[in-house]
């Protein structure tokens, strides 16, 4: 047996698979590329009033472990805060689909992806936990 | 005792260090060299010299082959500028950049879906031309510029164009059979 | 054939000082030996004149066996004892061949590749094929009056390296001094090329018995510089006579034939097969061995009918070539065909639908391989004349690599590489205080270590303990010129090292050859070390002309401590040459190599610096 199960079935079924409109309320999005395989990622958030991420969708292009890491990273990040979600790091998500060395850098996009996502976040709508607008609207 | 591999690529070959070649040139030095040290030289020679000749010819076609690649040998040309290309830890690129990417992968799997041959083949025409006018900046950026951090930045977004490539040929191998 | 003129005879070397080299190709189906001579190359054939040795072995219960056309005529009588196609068995186990459907052999899995049963008892495929290579050397050395000093030995441009190393094997154990494994391909380019002064890029495609290769190379000016490889080592004309036996056995309604009748079946497909290239249509008269007798009857197009399939299946690999070469069919100036089965239409017409011209076939598609390869021994053997200084460049065909955490490979060398090449992998430990790492070779392209060929396992061990992730272990491989592949590993921070030919797990150990060498020479201990004796005697010569020469040219590269070292390990040569024990004059060579590396590290670091030099003056007055 080659890649983990795990691997196998996010690969297989991977969920969020897709993409918010890059300007709706509350969304934002991180696009990395690794130079290494020449592949690409692009992860969105999709964060409520309260500032936690209440959806998340990803679009990847590369290869098996790199669509389950984004899987993965999209399924965990939901119902978590951004400060908690900008905790996460590449050696989980190694760790948790059982990556072989090789294909470490990909789980390393998954990480990156995500810390995009919270960057352009905060650039959207500043540094705090709930968007600014969203505030400015209630 | 190791031989004396001292020389770098480009002086070993008989050209300047410098991103432009002449493929001519460098294939002349390649094969001026090849024909001084190739084991098939000395395959009635001593176990010494044959040994040694088997670690020349090595070295010669490790020297030809990072020289007569664009990337390679840009990529060596900023290793001995002291410049690392990073391309296996730094990820960010510019945005525009990669949502091209995306879009190409994206044109890629559609084309390959539906089998269309000649879609494969316009894009893969976008692909070498956008790699063709990138060669250009990386020459400038190397050879006139100095500019050795846009140098590695360039070598990184060459990677994913060639991988492009390789996507499209993998879609047209496919659409063979 | 055209005389493969490549030298003025009188720029040739004086004949008593040419030292004997021939070219073999050790084919599926037949077998051959080359020479040069008076600057042509030419065939060498037996006292009845023929020069194919059909490559088939016949062992009998005395130890005795019979090589060539004897064994074929007993092939449906002796089908058990007669060994048809060996080479698809060469570095192969007993999970491949089963891949060749009912073959009437007892295989018996032995640890590196399969064993058959015979009645002169277990014999490896490398020892099957070391006695056709030894009748076509007692051949060789008849015809040309005298010890050889080597042999360039041909292979299927797509063996992988459990298959080179089991030809390397039969070599060595067949008495040959090896100069080189040839990729059969660019043999036949070397042959076609030198004798056509060809310049451009051509396609050799070479369908045999039992292999298929498809080699792109380009030829200018005095090099030929494959630019890639491709093939299936499982594809030859053996399949279209599979095919077409089952074609018959399922019309004919014969029962599940075995043991003579599938050789009989086979026999006569073959026949058939051969005749459709030049006839509409052919048949044969064939009894079984329950009395049945058949005529058997097929027409071209029946024929190309059921063969459809395999002519399709050389085409995956030929446009896989082109794309490693990054060319277009119409790239190609010529498409040269090799190979016995290549004279079959329906073949030819799909070559040339493929690339848009007619292929070219004025060679003879039997004896060029061995003619190319007797050209090349010739320059190997140190016979260059002047003006004979063409080079040859080749790859391997496979990617070499390694095992990885998750049954991954990790690709080190990948295909197509021009030969030599080296590549170092730097891995690290994962446990603290991890004192061994086991490493695995394998070979292929897949994925999965699963799907590709695994050559070697191999444990560095003494790694001193250290936190995990701290060990930095460089891993080494170097494929030399033979395209046969070493591994070497090393700590770096402790200099630690390891390092193997690859060789276990599918090919046989350095002992295994060892004892059959021993085995293969007379049973007397007298004879043995006699045969010993001579050998050594003629390295000793060898070694000791090549010094001396060198020392002509380049003394002063040489300190005085140094210079004395050397002449002091040259008399011990010399004194031990004059007594009579063998394994004195081999430790004696042995330390003369020793002494003379530093010496020949220099002499060759001159020759790159005058080159280099020379090139700097020539632009200088090329300004
Ligand atoms: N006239 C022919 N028509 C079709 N096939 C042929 C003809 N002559 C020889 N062959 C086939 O060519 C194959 C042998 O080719 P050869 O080049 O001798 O192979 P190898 O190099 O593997 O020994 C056999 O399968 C044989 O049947
Ligand atoms: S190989 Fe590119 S992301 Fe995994
Ligand atoms: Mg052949």
């Amino acid at each position: 047996m080659a890649y983990s199960e795990k691997v196998i079935d996010h690969y297989e079924n991977p969920r969020n698979v897709g993409s918010f409109g890059k300007d709706d309320e509350g969304v934002a999005t991180g696009m990395v590329g690794a130079p290494a395989c020449g592949d690409v990622m692009k992860l969105q958030i999709k964060v409520n009033k309260d500032g936690i991420i209440e959806d998340a969708k990803f679009k990847t292009y590369g290869c098996g472990s790199a669509i389950a890491s984004s899987s993965l990273v999209t399924e965990w990040v939901k119902g978590k805060t951004i400060d908690e979600a900008a905790t996460i790091r590449n050696t989980q998500i190694a760790a948790e689909l059982a990556l072989p060395p090789v294909k470490i850098h990909c789980s390393i996009l998954a990480e990156d992806a995500i810390k995009a996502a919270i960057a352009d976040y905060r650039k959207k709508y500043g540094g705090g936990d709930i968007p600014a607008e969203s505030k400015a609207a209630d | 005792m190791t031989p004396d591999f001292s020389r770098d690529h480009f002086e070993l070959l008989g050209l300047a260090v410098r991103f432009a070649v002449d493929a001519a040139r460098l294939e002349r030095g390649y094969r001026d060299l090849q024909s001084q040290v190739h084991p098939d030289r000395f395959a009635a020679a001593t176990e010494a010299e044959r040994r040694v000749a088997m670690q020349w010819a090595t070295r010669a076609n490790e020297a030809y082959r990072t020289l007569r690649d664009p990337i390679e040998r840009a990529r060596y040309l900023l290793q001995l500028r002291g410049y690392d290309t990073e391309e296996e830890s730094n990820t960010s690129m510019p945005a525009d950049f990669l949502m091209q990417q995306m879009e190409w992968r994206e044109a890629v799997d559609v084309a390959r879906d539906a089998g269309d041959v000649s879609e494969l083949e316009r894009l893969r025409g976008d692909i070498r031309r956008s790699r063709d006018e990138m060669l250009v900046m990386l020459e400038r950026a190397l050879d006139a510029d100095a500019n050795f951090v846009a140098g590695c930045s360039l070598v990184r977004k060459l990677r994913f164009l060639e991988k492009l490539e390789a996507e499209i040929d993998s879609a047209l191998e496919l659409t063979e059979h | 054939m055209g005389l493969l003129q490549i030298s003025e005879p009188g720029d040739s070397p004086e004949p008593h000082q040419r030292k004997l080299a021939v070219g073999i190709d050790l084919g599926t189906t037949h077998s051959l030996a080359a020479t040069v001579r008076s600057g042509a190359a030419e065939v060498i054939a037996d006292d009845e004149g023929r020069a194919l040795l059909p490559s088939i072995v016949r062992y009998f219960p005395d130890g005795r066996v019979d090589v060539g056309y004897d064994a074929r005529a007993a092939q449906a009588e002796d089908p058990a004892n007669t060994i048809v196609s060996v080479k698809r068995f060469m570095g192969r186990g007993v999970a491949d061949v089963a891949k060749y459907g009912a073959l009437p052999y007892h295989f018996k899995d032995a640890p590196g590749m399969v064993s058959i049963e015979t009645a002169a008892g277990p014999r490896s495929p490398v020892q099957v094929s070391a006695e056709i290579l030894k009748v076509l050397r007692e051949r060789s050395e008849r015809a040309l009056r005298g010890e050889l000093f080597g042999a360039v030995v041909t292979v299927p441009a797509y063996f992988d390296d459990s298959q080179r190393q089991a030809t390397k094997d039969a070599a060595k154990l067949a008495g040959l001094n090896v100069l080189r494994l040839l990729n059969e391909p660019t043999a036949a380019a070397i042959a076609y090329g030198l004798d056509h002064a060809s310049e451009g890029t051509f396609a050799i495609f070479d369908l045999g018995g039992g292999t298929f290769d498809i080699s792109i190379l380009k030829l200018t000016r005095g090099v030929f510089e494959v630019l890639s490889t491709n093939g299936d080592s499982a594809l030859g004309g053996d399949d279209f006579d599979q095919a077409v036996a089952t074609h018959w056995r399922v019309g004919h309604r014969i029962a599940d034939a075995k043991g003579g009748d599938t050789r009989r079946l086979l026999a006569a497909a073959r026949e058939v097969k051969e005749r459709l290239s030049f006839e509409e249509e052919a048949g044969v008269q064939v009894t079984l061995s329950y009395g049945q007798s058949l005529r058997l009857v097929l027409t071209r197009s029946e024929f190309e009918k059921i063969t459809a399939g395999l002519v399709q299946r050389t085409l995956a690999p030929t446009r896989k070539a082109l794309r490693d070469a990054k060319l277009e069919p119409a790239d190609i100036d010529g498409v040269v065909l090799v190979g016995g089965a290549t004279r079959m239409p329906h073949l030819q017409r799909a070559v040339e639908g493929h690339f848009g011209k007619p292929p070219l076939k004025d060679l003879d598609p039997d004896a060029v391989v061995a003619l190319g390869a007797a050209i090349q021994a010739n320059v190997l053997a140190g016979n260059r004349a002047a003006g004979d200084d063409w080079l040859l460049l080749d790859v391997i065909p496979l990617s070499l690599g390694l095992e990885t955490m998750g049954g991954l490979v990790e690709r080190v060398i990948p295909r197509n590489s021009t030969i030599p090449v080296a590549r170092a992998q730097e891995f690290t430990t994962f446990k603290d205080g991890q004192s061994a790492m086991a490493l695995h070779v394998v070979q292929g392209e897949r994925e999965l270590v699963a799907d590709n060929r695994s050559l070697a396992r191999f444990e560095l061990r003494g790694i001193p303990p250290m936190v995990a992730g701290a060990a930095r272990i460089q891993v080494t491989f170097q494929v030399d010129a033979d395209g046969l592949l070493s591994v070497s590993a090393r700590e770096a921070t402790t200099g630690v090292e390891s390092s193997i030919v690859v060789k276990p797990s599918y090919g046989l150990s350095d002992d295994e050859v060892a004892r059959m060498l021993q085995e293969s020479f007379s049973h007397a201990i007298e004879d043995r070390d006699a045969r010993a004796l001579a050998e050594q005697r003629v390295e000793a010569e060898s070694l000791l002309a090549a010094i001396r020469a060198a020392l002509d040219q380049d003394a002063d590269l040489l300190g005085e401590d140094e210079r004395a070292d050397l002449d002091r390990r040259m008399a011990g040569l010399e004194r031990a040459w004059n007594a009579t024990d063998h394994r004195a004059i081999k430790a004696a060579i042995e330390a003369l190599n020793r002494a003379s590396e530093a010496f020949a590290t220099r002499r060759m670091d001159r020759a790159v610096s005058g080159a280099l030099a020379g090139r700097r003056l020539d632009e200088v007055a090329s300004r």
